[in-house]
């Protein structure tokens, strides 16, 4: 009954949002704005670049609102709307570089037991990657994107994809190692 | 299998995970969408202005493009018949009315001094309209001249048109002369009167040479030139009146002795 209710108010707080009502808008920003700050601190290392970043996309979602058709979730349509941005961010401020090399690599493997690594952990390890591997890496193990729509949106071959995914998991496998042996005062 | 579960735990986590953004992160975006705002009225006044202009260029355009429509269709323009003469074409048919006068007066002097005006009225009236059509037909060139000679030489007036008093002059003298000598006489041969029209033919080109020397061009003179060219020369035509004078003389002194 709840969810009914919200998705209801949802949808009203949309279409009152179309219509530039501020407070509708700000509701809404309000709503998915901590999470989607999240999701641009998965790409972006620094949380007030990741907050530009997001703000730039809330503009972008307040002004092609009409264009939103309620057919999937408004969070999903939001979400991909900041992969984009964050992707565009970091373009702009320096050209992202994608080794080119299709190199034969076989499904890597990263070996943790420990389960009780933090979010902050995994978080650092993401931004020790390289800006290629990690946007790779987020993209295919977080967001779920296959690897022919990361070639689309970075405008990359689905090789040259796959062989970013294998580099940063190898990267991070070695990290975690890394992690591991100072967590355990070895 | 293993990476997958690992992927999976931290994805789970990253979920999980929410970042507050500052508090005036909303401001912030408050501005951004009222500047896009802005911009976008300006955008759409900028696009009614643009729509606006080529709408009224194509207005101003259309209203051209008819006035040219109707420039360019021909109209018809009718030109008066009558014209009205100029004041120096005025003057000058005037002058050459009077100068017609004149020289009917003088004919008519002449032959009123003849007697026999009943009998000789036809022959006098024949005589006076040939004197007349010779000298229309030079007053007309005349015009035409004096029009001409205005706009190359910039001569106004139309005094300088010179009077036929010379030549007059002579017929009155050649014709005293004729009656003179019949008088003395008592008949008339043609040599004698070919000698006088001689005579005073070249005192009259005599007359003309003095005038060319002087290095006048006078047009009235050139086109005399023409005239006799055109029509019997001068000489024929006072031959042709003395001898008509001299036939109506004739008879009106055989009636008086009868």
């Amino acid at each position: 009954m709840k969810i009914i209710q919200l998705f209801k108010n949802e949808e009203r707080l949309i279409k009152k949002a179309i219509q530039n009502n501020r407070d509708a808008q700000h509701y809404l920003y309000n709503l998915h704005a901590p999470k989607m700050l999240s999701v641009c601190r998965y790409y972006i290392k620094d949380v007030q670049f990741a907050e530009e970043a997001m703000l730039n996309g809330f503009l972008k979602v307040f002004t092609h609102l009409n264009k939103f058709e309620n057919k999937g979730s408004f969070e999903g349509w939001i979400r991909r709307i900041m992969v984009r941005e964050s992707i565009s961010f970091l373009r702009k401020q320096q050209p992202i570089e994608f080794s080119r090399e299709d190199i034969e690599f076989k499904n890597y493997v990263i070996n943790s037991t420990d389960s009780a690594i933090d979010v902050a952990q995994i978080q650092h390890l993401i931004d020790l990657l390289p800006d290629g591997y990690r946007i790779v890496f987020v993209m295919y193990a977080i967001e779920g994107y296959k690897h022919h729509e990361i070639g689309k949106l970075l405008n990359i071959s689905e090789g040259t994809s796959k062989s970013q995914l294998f580099k940063a998991r190898r990267i991070l496998q070695q990290k975690i190692i890394k992690l591991n042996k100072t967590s355990n005062g070895i | 299998m293993e990476s997958n579960k690992f992927e999976q735990d931290i994805k789970n986590k990253l979920e999980k995970r929410t970042i507050q953004p500052t508090a005036n992160s909303w401001d912030k975006l408050t501005r951004l969408l009222q500047q896009k705002e802005h911009k976008k009225n300006y955008k759409f006044l900028w696009l009614i202005g643009a729509a606006a202009s080529v709408v009224g260029i194509l207005f101003i355009n259309s209203i051209f493009l008819k006035e040219d429509i109707e420039k360019n269709t021909p109209t018809i323009v009718t030109v008066p018949e009558v014209f009205k003469e100029d004041s120096t074409i005025k003057v000058a048919s005037e002058a050459i009315v009077n100068k017609e006068e004149h020289i009917e007066k003088k004919e008519v002097n002449i032959y009123k001094t003849n007697a026999s005006k009943i009998t000789s009225k036809k022959s006098i009236y024949n005589s006076i309209n040939k004197k007349k059509e010779v000298v229309k037909s030079p007053t007309e060139f005349a015009l035409n001249a004096v029009v001409n000679n205005e706009e190359i030489s910039g001569v106004k007036k139309i005094e300088n048109v010179p009077d036929f008093t010379l030549e007059n002059q002579k017929i009155d003298s050649l014709i005293s002369q004729i009656k003179d000598l019949k008088v003395e006489n008592k008949g008339i041969e043609i040599s004698e009167i070919d000698a006088l029209l001689f005579k005073a033919q070249r005192e009259l080109t005599l007359q003309k040479i003095v005038d060319e020397s002087i290095k006048t061009v006078d047009a009235y003179k050139l086109l005399q030139d023409v005239e006799a060219d055109l029509d019997k020369s001068f000489r024929i035509k006072v031959l042709e009146t003395l001898k008509l004078n001299y036939e109506n003389m004739k008879t009106v002194i055989a009636q008086r002795n009868n």
